[in-house]
């Protein structure tokens, strides 16, 4: 029985690790979806009446390492996939952890469309929020979105 | 003493200098920049000059032509190269204005000295003599008009530069799937994060 016991703990803590949940405040205009949590996906994501997304999720750090690494990282990764930035970097705070956010322009169907992407690094993990939009639907939602990023948090 | 007296002299003398020459240059400026989207931008360019003091003349998807205010000259140029993708190419043409502004203000006042002599005539002058000065004199007012027009055009286009701006779009080919390293920037990507949104 003992054993038992020690080994639901296990369990129940291996879980609450890797249940690494982020939280956003949802953006002005956009709604809360909420989606059923498998293990290890806490996923957080939100829509507009247009049907716009944002999506935030957590990732490992690892190997561990800082913002301007996996910045450096994720811009070179899209810049080299062809993605073309619209603007640059965007470093802000995000629940007093330094961020930074990317826009992107890309041609999706007949639109042009603008895809974000934002990183959040501790030393354990990163949380990813993604938001893209037709580029007159995103640039109505752009503030809004910029301030929720703000309020990103993770344990 | 001496010294007081020659920071005085020194003190006087720039205070008389003529008036710098950047004062007097009319700048013309032809741009061309590339963005992602031209009426986003041409919004943004117009909001900017009139926050400056200036405005928009002309604009269409692809062309936008501004007045902006000479000394932000520098400003309109960091701004441009803050808000968009590159900027193809830059044309900038500029004239001293003081000689037109010197001959068109003495023309200004000689015909003002004629005019004053030929009514100071028209006092003393029979019928006929007054008809002939009158025809002088309405013909003196419309040049009197036209110098000063072209004065006021003049002194408005040293205060404010001619920008005429060209966007240009730039076409984008899709983004290619190259792996990463890193296993969570593989799934940063647009076209599975719009599929994805799609299907849930």
């Amino acid at each position: 029985m003992r054993i038992f016991r020690f080994v639901l703990a296990g369990v129940v803590i291996v879980l609450a690790a890797s249940c690494a949940r982020v939280k956003v405040e949802t953006p002005e205009g956009f709604a809360e979806w909420r989606t059923k949590r498998v293990f290890g996906q806490g996923m957080y994501r939100a829509v507009s009446p247009e049907g716009m997304q944002l999506k935030a999720r957590i990732v490992k750090n690892y190997p561990p390492q800082s913002l301007d690494f996996w910045k450096e990282a994720l811009f070179s990764h899209l810049e080299n996939e062809g993605y073309r930035p619209a603007g640059s970097a965007v470093v802000f705070t995000a629940s007093g952890r330094q961020g930074v956010l990317y826009e992107w322009a890309v041609p999706y169907g007949e639109e042009e469309y603008v895809y974000l992407t934002a990183i959040v690094p501790s030393q354990r993990k990163i949380a990813v929020v993604e938001a893209a939009g037709a580029f007159n639907i995103y640039r109505e939602h752009r503030a809004a979105i910029l301030d929720s990023l703000e309020t990103v948090s993770f344990r | 003493m001496k010294y007081l007296l020659l920071i005085v002299a020194v003190l006087l003398a720039a205070g008389s200098m003529p008036v710098c020459a950047g004062d007097y240059i009319f700048h013309q400026v032809r741009t061309t920049i590339l963005v992602a989207d031209t009426e986003y931008t041409t919004d943004l360019i117009t909001e900017w000059a009139e926050e400056q003091g200036g405005y928009c003349i002309y604009r269409s998807m692809d062309r936008i032509v501004l007045r902006v205010p000479s000394q932000e000259m520098s400003g309109i140029r960091r701004y441009l190269e803050q808000i968009s993708d590159a900027v193809i190419e830059v044309s900038i043409q500029s004239k001293d204005l003081r000689e037109q502004l010197v001959t068109l203000r003495s023309r200004i006042k000689s015909s003002e000295e004629i005019l004053a002599r030929n009514l100071e005539y028209l006092d003393r002058t029979d019928v006929k003599g007054t008809l002939a000065i009158e025809k002088e004199v309405r013909s003196l007012l419309l040049e009197l008009e036209n110098y000063k027009g072209s004065l006021r055009k003049l002194e408005f286009d040293r205060q404010f530069a001619y920008y005429e701006l060209f966007l240009s779009f730039k076409e984008q080919t899709l983004p290619q799937d190259i792996p990463s390293s890193f296993e969570w920037i593989n799934r940063v990507d647009f076209y599975r994060f719009a599929e994805q949104g799609a299907q849930e």
